[in-house]
């Protein structure tokens, strides 16, 4: 048997009163709630500062590494111009003895 | 070490901030001085959570409330009402603990209580309407309307709450539930009509009864 349409809406109204009169809300929990409360703000915070920190750290090495890619770019194409030289070679050049007397 | 008298000291300049000072405070690294929010704040949030959650879950979802306000800070302009927005944040919790809920399938889908039915019956059958909105049979009513209330998605819940059962105007319901008001008309309409065609489905239901 399908519901009649006006008693739908009075059993509607009369639960929507009902709701409106249900009794006082319950009291707001004290400083026991409040310092749980923070105490989760505080464990957030801290997190938060936690992330900032790794967030910078990690642009840092972002950044360090597109550096140290150019660098490796230019020794390469350094590398390239003079040809692969062994170290001994290298020393000489850097301890400007091109007649090799030193080493 | 702080004492005990710089904390009180702290306190009562921070009670004597404005909300839009404490929150700057806040924002620069302060995280103590959330809690005079919290105080200032705690009834206004814990009403509105106890209006639309069961009692038991009120402080758990005041505390998220609380926790998401804490970290949605630096959406905050400043430049508004922070109980509004707070306000909006309180009614997203709660809209959020519905949702929760029905994801881990705690609706009420068993059958109803001698007393809801009773008062289903009673309702019907035209008998004194004051009568059955009061006392016991309040909170027997009051259960019923949990019960259809649950077969809805959290949203149509919480418009209709807002909307029908706490009479608030639109332009408030809209700022609550962060939506236009054209939207939240619409919304409460069809979510009343969704309610009638669960509260028609029980009293069917209770017709093909012995």
């Amino acid at each position: 048997m399908k519901a009649k349409k006006e008693t739908v809406e009075a059993i509607e109204r009369s639960l929507f009163a009902a709701r409106r009169r249900r009794g006082p809300e319950p009291a707001v929990p004290g400083e026991g709630w409040r310092a749980n409360v923070m105490a989760e703000v505080r464990r957030r915070a801290l997190m938060r500062a936690g992330t900032n920190r790794e967030t910078f750290a990690a642009r840092f090495a972002w950044r360090l590494s597109a550096v140290a890619a150019c660098v490796a770019l230019v020794l390469l194409i350094y590398a390239m111009r003079e040809g692969f030289v062994d170290y001994e070679e290298l020393a000489v050049r850097f301890l400007e003895d091109p007649v090799g007397f030193l080493i | 070490m702080i004492d005990a008298g710089t904390v009180v000291r702290m306190r009562e300049q921070s009670a004597a901030r404005s909300d839009a000072e404490i929150v700057d405070l806040v924002r620069d690294g302060d995280v103590d001085a959330f809690e005079t929010l919290v105080e200032r704040y705690e009834d206004r949030v814990f009403g509105i959570v106890a209006r639309h959650v069961p009692p038991r879950d009120a402080g758990e979802v005041a505390h998220d409330a609380f926790v998401r306000a804490y970290l949605a800070l630096s959406s905050y302009a400043g430049t508004g009402d922070f109980a509004g927005w707070l306000a909006r944040i309180a009614v997203r919790a709660c809209s959020d603990y519905w949702r929760g809920r029905y994801r881990r399938r705690e609706r009420e889908e068993s059958a109803l209580s001698d007393e809801e039915r009773r008062w289903l019956e009673e309702a019907a059958s035209d008998r004194s309407i004051v009568a059955i909105e009061r006392g016991e049979s309040a909170r027997h009513a009051s259960e019923l309307l949990d019960r259809a209330l649950s077969r809805l998605s959290p949203e149509d819940r919480m418009v209709i709450e807002i909307v029908h059962i706490d009479e608030r105007p639109v332009k408030e319901a809209a700022a609550a539930l962060g939506w236009s008001a054209g939207n939240v008309k619409v919304r409460a309409l069809r979510a009343r009509r969704k309610l009638r065609r669960i509260l028609g489905e029980m009293l069917e239901d209770q017709g093909g009864r012995p």
